[in-house]
């Protein structure tokens, strides 16, 4: 072998080399902002739970009737058709 | 010459035996680690994988989330929300005090408290500093970036609706497993299965991240849909809340059942109890009485024997059966009534509750048709219902019964029933005849929500009255308590068969009955031509000056649980034709 082809040898294989380390370098950036949006699913999904549950508490019918004598509604007697069930949609949304 | 080729033949010998020798030892060693190499790559291969396991890599469980339970028409009754919850590990951390002083600021603790818990941890490298913080506190806590402070996600089980349906509900302790109700009913499909993040980390116990970390997914809880209705809960709640406090009385239950599905879509103890803090509750408050506790239930109990004397023949609709204008002995027995009666038909004697009537038609069957009669409506046998703790009331064999037991038992004492059976055996004078098995679950579904099982289907457990007999007590004997005796009681838009009961309660430890001391109960079905509802409330021990008759304490409660229920389920009112007195 030629040094000339010992040469080429060499920096084909310095070549090779320079390009896994490119390639493993780019799999563990992909594979880090895969986990930095799975932990942003996470993130979301708990957001999501957490605002269920908040929803469920204003729903409840004590808390509508709480906000119908805060608001000063006049619904009297007729208070449980105010929570019936074509109705109680509508009566949560007075909230927004 | 000869002993120079001697002596080198000697040499040769001993090189040529050493050789061997050394061959021979090292073969020996080859072999030997060739053994000890199969024995490690196979026999001890699991254990020291296990091993290497462990000490590489650190194993985090991941909780499943507990499944919710939604009432009839969807609304969340019970979830888990996430939240976090901050560790420590104490070996290395350098300085507790200061990171105890730096935690304790965010999460409102005593620093010494915090620095404590560090400093005399029972476990080296793990110490919980506070559970289940907000998720303000936690990105505060982040942010500091202190080393050998960690935070775990972890569940929270939350009843938004605080109070309400708490009986039927349970809770849950703090090791997520239901303690109480459907929560501990059902505790296997709602909890899931937790998975686990298995993390590779260098010698200073710190991740690696990428490809080293191993996720198995948690499988969450299944999820269940109820009977209840929590607007109808909660007016029934409201109601009997209001009406145990204006009689000062011990305490109250309520039910609401449908009769031709068995459905419960209200279910009520007062006082009561939030899941959300029930440690702050005594046991007793946390008990839901409507299934675990057996009551002596009076006259409630009459239509229950009168209608089984019809059916047999012990009596006749038409009969007249004097009734000794209130004052009769039955063999020593001296028995009245609260209103003196001449002659009265079955119908009057429901009415009236004339206790003599019942003595009288009790006398008749006997015994053992009696005991029979008690046995069919489902009274003594557990409704299974499926909240735990569910007693299957009191109910004697005719051997323990004495001679005043045929008089006693027709009107409700000498035995001992649950509300839930009461409102069970009621609802069969409104569907036909039938005994219905009561349901709170209307169905179970998966996870994603997919059904599971559905059990929309009522259960019948057997017939228990001829649709004749129960067509007549629900429209003929039963309307005649309100719309005669009580029409007060009556909801004018919705028709009303029920009936009144004011039963002594018995001492506890001893014989005999405590002095004003009274259970006051009133039973209802309505619209009685096309029932939709059966209401049931009981108060128990009502301040006696203020009253305690069944139809003044827990009559009014009835009525208008039962107007509000039925204008909220839009049922149409019935014309003043329909609801005229037969």
């Amino acid at each position: 072998m030629t040094p000339t082809r010992a040469g080429v040898a060499l920096l084909l294989v310095g070549i090779i080399c320079l390009i896994v380390v490119a390639l493993r370098a780019e799999k563990v950036r992909v594979e880090t902002r895969i986990q930095a949006h799975t932990a942003e699913i996470v993130h979301c999904r708990r957001q999501v739970w957490s605002l269920q549950m908040e929803i469920a508490r204003l729903r409840s019918p004590e808390k509508i009737q709480q906000r119908i004598e805060r608001f000063s509604l006049t619904v009297g007697a007729d208070f449980d058709r105010w929570l019936s069930p074509d109705t109680d949609e509508a009566l949560a949304s007075l909230e927004e | 010459m000869k002993t120079n080729r001697s002596t080198e033949s000697n040499v040769q010998r001993w090189q040529l035996g050493s050789a061997k020798l050394i061959f021979g030892v090292a073969l020996v060693l080859f072999v030997g680690l060739a053994v000890r190499l199969v024995y490690i790559n196979t026999v001890m291969s699991k254990r020291l994988l296990d091993i290497a396991e462990s000490q590489q890599r650190s194993r985090l469980a991941i909780d499943a989330r507990r499944g919710t339970i939604l009432d009839v028409r969807g609304r969340l009754l019970a979830g888990s929300r996430p939240r976090y919850s901050v560790y420590a590990d104490p070996a290395i951390i350098e300085q507790p005090d200061e990171v105890a002083r730096m935690l304790g600021s965010v999460l409102e603790v005593d620093p010494g408290v915090l620095e404590n818990e560090i400093r005399s941890s029972s476990t080296p490298r793990f110490c919980w500093l506070e559970r289940l913080i907000d998720d303000a506190q936690a990105d505060a806590i982040r942010s500091m970036h202190i080393y050998g402070i960690g935070m775990r996600s972890e569940f929270e089980r939350y009843w938004p609706m605080d109070e309400t349906a708490a009986h039927v509900l349970g809770f849950v302790g703090a090791d997520g497993h239901g303690l109480g109700g459907l929560e501990m009913r059902f505790d296997e499909h709602l909890s899931g299965k937790p998975g686990y993040r298995t993390t590779l980390r260098d010698a200073r116990r710190r991740a690696i991240g990428g490809e080293a970390s191993r996720i198995v997914a948690p499988q969450d809880g299944g999820h269940l849909v109820l009977t209840i209705d929590s607007v109808i809960q909660h007016i029934v709640e409201k109601r009997l809340a209001e009406q145990v406090e204006q009689y000062n009385a011990e305490n109250g239950i309520a039910i609401v059942m449908n009769p031709r599905t068995g459905e419960i879509l209200a279910m009520a103890c007062v006082p009561t109890f939030n899941p959300n803090h029930y440690n702050d509750f005594a046991v007793s408050l946390r008990r839901n009485r409507v299934v675990t506790d057996p009551v002596e239930p009076g006259s409630v109990f009459k239509p229950f024997i009168a209608a089984v004397a019809l059916e047999q023949g012990f009596v006749g609709p038409r009969e007249l059966i004097d009734c000794h204008n209130g004052l009769y002995n039955f063999d020593g027995r001296l028995m009245n009534d609260s209103s003196p009666h001449g002659e009265m038909n079955i119908r009057d004697i429901i009415a009236y509750s004339s206790n003599i009537g019942m003595g009288i038609i009790g006398t008749r069957m006997g015994d053992e048709a009696l005991y029979a009669a008690v046995k069919r409506f489902g009274f003594g046998t557990k409704t299974q219902i499926g909240i735990a703790g569910e007693s299957g009331g009191i109910v004697y064999d005719t051997d323990r019964w004495s001679s005043y037991s045929k008089t006693s038992v027709p009107m409700g004492q000498e035995l001992a029933i649950t509300p839930i059976q009461l409102v069970t055996a009621f609802s069969s004078f409104f569907n036909g005849g039938y005994l219905l098995r009561p349901r709170l679950v209307r169905s179970q579904l998966r996870a994603d929500f997919t059904t599971e099982e559905s059990f929309v289907e009522p259960e019948i457990i057997r017939r228990v009255v001829p649709e004749d007999i129960a067509h007549y007590m629900a429209t003929q004997a039963l309307p005649a308590v309100v719309a005669r005796h009580r029409p007060e009681l009556d909801v004018a838009e919705y028709p009303t068969a029920g009936k009144t009961g004011t039963a002594q309660v018995p001492h506890s430890d001893k014989g005999g009955y405590e002095h004003n001391a009274y259970l006051s109960s009133f039973i209802a079905g309505a619209p009685y031509d096309d029932p939709q509802i059966v209401v049931l409330v009981m108060i128990r021990k009502p301040e006696y000056a203020l009253g305690h008759l069944g139809y003044e304490v827990a009559g009014p409660a009835v009525r208008d649980i039962t107007r509000s229920t039925l204008q909220y389920l839009q049922v149409p009112p019935a014309n003043t034709q329909a609801s005229a007195m037969p």
